[in-house]
């Protein structure tokens, strides 16, 4: 009887955690997509977060499998990397999983339902304990993966137990790592806009969230860049002399197994402590989070009146106004926070593979890569600018309303490129001096101006499917579609070929001149297509 | 004939602050059974603050609060059976249906199958929510999400109500029929504690209504009490404006806004 009670318990707690599971996956999924329907919006949550964790579970077998083949066939050295690489990436996914979610449950308040419920406060802190756990979920079964493949080629029981505490108390101090974080947001997210710490803490939401967007995408390329650079870490003196210290207690103990019985004893000690000490951080953590959680934050008005401060006269203008706008929602907003950094992500993809491929010295790799660079960018921009247009959402009729089609889509475009020039020109000064050649500041500088010229052309385009009432991207023909890529092609593959043909002749310098004239020629074509564009909402 | 009451919330001399903001200070009010307390107030003058410490969601820093002789701290399980809440900013699961969400709450609650049946078929035909029960709360109207936050507090049928801005949003064939229930439920014996700073609203259905001011009740009673109270014979407005100190300042407002 007492049994069939405790089953019924747990079926229950497991029924509430899966509706804020549900709830969540929704908040973030429509962060991400305009779903217009209500049936579409239905079919989607019904199974989307199961789904979601299940494609993110395979993901994580797939990169445990990997780093496991990764010690087949090499040295013993690899193998202590690969498991500090395996605990790294149980720690960032863990983290980036448990603080986003743990972040949309107190943002979005999503315990305030249940909490009016009678249910007890031990239930409500169980539900929130298993909905942060389905996002652990994904990383629980990589590290035995993991562990089974390197058990055929090292069947050694200490190498077994230094490897699963080192992954697992990894993710446990990943979670109280994610819950500290996220009771720093409560604390400071929504005391008062005015103050610093809840600036740095809306940064780091918002921040947080645009990375979780992108982890999964990026996650191969950094998990193979991060074993590269443990490797080496590993094979160095100074590593070896911080034996006790975490994480390098990992690397030491997995390498001490195979050689040094004592030391991997010693080590093993060192573990144990560790994954005691984080599992007490992390109750302790959780603890803190639920009182925040379960506190509502009252915004109660200040009874004295702050001083009204006039505006700048140089921004009394109506694409400044719409930048400054468009700024702050971006530290503020994760939605469009993820769209303008959507071209730092691909800048991000690239990074890592130029870092994979830094000792490639043929130059024409090279040459290849600063082309995908700008191209991506050239390629992104312009949809940003139109899909920021679509973030206003409801508030389009009012945009429209005051500034005009016009004026709304040059300010948006004007704004995706001055925020994408600040880190795309950045990364390629960057480059450029790390490999001591101006091409990519100057291509860099050319896929902002071809960005511009692009999205002045594509608004021509779209301007009239806009309107004060518009919700979603215009769903566009694969005529349509093919146009925007072959104007997009066009604009970008006329400068850049120009500059390229002209290497092959050995006229660089004269290469970048050409190819900058025609990129400012096509910012003369798009700016005039954009004065096309109807002053009025419709 | 009038019937016996009983106190059903009591609040003593409850104090909240927030760091050096005082949002309640020193309250004391007690709402009867059979009696609608309408809490008045301007915006940030501490009534859903008052509303979330007796629904036991917030904990005050001094003072004591009772729902039918529980304590929302102590016995936290039994005050949540006995009130149905509807907050101001209505949080609902907005990836469940209409249905689904019902469906959670019963649970939750563990009502009765046919009861929920009989009472979700009557509040959603009575609010105009038939047709959408499998919509996504997502992809409701605000009003619409307000319809269901009430449904939600209502379907236990609960003793208490605390309603924090409940109108907000209804159109007003379902205000109508909403004022009209709660009028109803007053005379089955409930205690309702309802906030607003909607004057006409106020005036309407509230039996005893408290001005609540920065934090203190500065006024309480009977609309009649509150119009001898400040003296005078107007409407719910004036006496509004009188117990706060405010006629003066209001009319020096709107001399500058016509200068303007």
């Amino acid at each position: 009887m007492i049994k069939w009670q405790v089953i019924k318990t747990i079926n229950e707690l497991l029924r509430y955690a899966y509706i804020l599971v549900r709830e969540s996956y929704f908040i973030e999924y429509r962060t991400r997509r305009v779903i217009r329907k209500s049936e579409e919006m239905a079919s989607r949550v019904e199974h989307g977060a199961l789904l979601y964790m299940f494609i993110s579970f395979l993901v994580s077998i797939v990169l445990a499998g990997m780093l496991g083949l990764s010690v087949m066939s090499r040295r013993t050295e690899l193998l202590a990397s690969a498991t500090l690489s395996m605990s790294t990436m149980c720690f960032i996914f863990t983290f980036i999983f448990v603080s986003l979610y743990s972040w949309i449950l107190q943002e979005y308040r999503l315990l305030e339902p249940l909490r009016v419920l009678p249910l007890s406060e031990d239930k409500i802190s169980l539900i929130v304990s298993l909905y942060s756990l389905f996002y652990v979920l994904p990383m629980i079964f990589s590290p035995l993966i993991f562990l089974l493949i390197v058990l055929t080629k090292y069947p050694e029981l200490l190498v077994a137990v230094h490897i699963l505490l080192g992954t697992y108390s990894s993710i446990i101090l990943s979670i109280g790592l994610a819950y500290s974080l996220a009771n720093f947001m409560i604390s400071y997210g929504k005391v008062s806009g005015r103050v610093l710490k809840a600036k740095i803490s809306r940064l780091i939401s918002v921040a947080i969230f645009v990375v979780a967007m992108f982890l999964f995408q990026i996650s191969q390329g950094l998990i193979g860049y991060l074993t590269k650079l443990l490797t080496q870490m590993v094979e160095t003196p100074t590593i070896s002399a911080l034996w006790f210290v975490y994480p390098i207690s990992i690397i030491e103990g997995v390498r001490s197994s195979l050689s040094d019985l004592s030391k991997s004893l010693q080590l093993l000690l060192v573990q144990i402590v560790y994954t005691f000490i984080f599992s007490v951080f992390y109750v302790k953590s959780f603890n803190k989070y639920y009182v925040k959680v379960t506190t509502p934050v009252v915004i109660t008005l200040r009874y004295e009146i702050p001083p009204i401060i006039s505006p700048r006269r140089w921004t009394m203008n109506k694409l400044v106004a719409i930048i400054i706008k468009d700024f702050k929602t971006v530290i503020r907003e994760p939605r469009t926070a993820s769209l303008v950094f959507l071209p730092l992500y691909s800048t991000a993809v690239f990074l890592i593979s130029l870092l994979s491929a830094k000792s490639s010295t043929d130059p024409r790799f090279l040459d290849f890569l600063f082309a995908v660079y700008a191209g991506m960018l050239i390629m992104l921009m312009p949809s940003v600018s139109l899909q920021l247009v679509m973030s206003e959402g409801k508030a389009v009729w009012f945009s429209l309303h005051v500034l005009g089609k016009r004026q709304l889509l040059k300010g948006k475009i004007l704004f995706t490129i001055l925020t994408c020039a600040t880190y795309s020109v950045t990364v390629a000064l960057a480059m450029s001096l790390m490999f001591k050649t101006l091409v990519p500041l100057v291509l860099a500088i050319e896929a902002l101006l071809i960005s511009y010229a692009v999205s002045c052309v594509v608004a021509k385009i779209i301007a009239p499917s806009l309107t004060p009432t518009t919700r979603a991207m215009p769903r566009f023909t694969i005529t349509e579609i093919l146009m925007f890529s072959l104007i997009s092609s066009l604009m970008t593959g006329i400068p850049l070929g120009a500059y390229y043909l002209m290497r092959i002749l050995s006229v660089e310098v004269g290469g970048l001149l050409v190819s900058l004239i025609i990129c400012l020629l096509e910012v003369g074509i798009g700016h005039s297509m954009m004065k096309k564009i109807s002053e009025g909402a419709l | 004939m009038k019937t016996e009451t009983r106190v059903l919330i009591e609040v003593k001399d409850v104090v909240k602050t927030y760091g050096d903001i005082v949002a309640l200070d020193h309250v004391n009010l007690e709402v009867h059974s059979g009696e609608i307390l309408g809490l008045l107030g301007p915006n940030g003058s501490g009534k859903s603050t008052l509303i979330r410490i007796v629904a036991g969601l917030l904990k005050p820093d001094k003072g004591e609060v009772y729902v039918n002789g529980y304590n929302p701290l102590k016995n936290p399980i039994e005050v949540r059976k006995l009130i149905g809440y509807v907050p101001e900013e209505v949080v609902l699961y907005e990836s469940l249906s209409i249905r689904e969400f019902f469906e959670f709450i019963a649970r939750a609650r563990g009502l009765n199958p046919s009861h929920f049946k009989e009472r979700v078929t009557r509040f959603v035909e009575a609010l105009g929510l038939s047709n959408r029960l499998d919509d996504l709360i997502g992809s409701l109207s605000k009003g619409n999400k307000q319809k269901v936050a009430i449904i939600a507090a209502l379907l236990h049928d609960p003793l208490i109500l605390l309603l924090d801005e409940p109108i907000i949003g209804l159109d007003p064939i379902s205000a109508k029929i909403f004022k009209e229930y709660l009028l109803e439920l007053r005379d089955q014996g409930r205690a309702i504690l309802f906030s607003t700073h909607i004057l006409e609203i106020a005036e309407k259905i509230c039996d005893r209504i408290a001005v609540i001011y920065r934090g203190r009740i500065v006024a309480q009673g009977s609309i009649e009490e509150l119009r001898s109270e400040a003296k005078t014979k107007g409407t719910l407005e004036d006496v509004f404006l009188q117990v706060t100190g405010k006629t003066e300042e209001v009319s020096k407002i709107i001399e500058a806004l016509r200068e303007m």
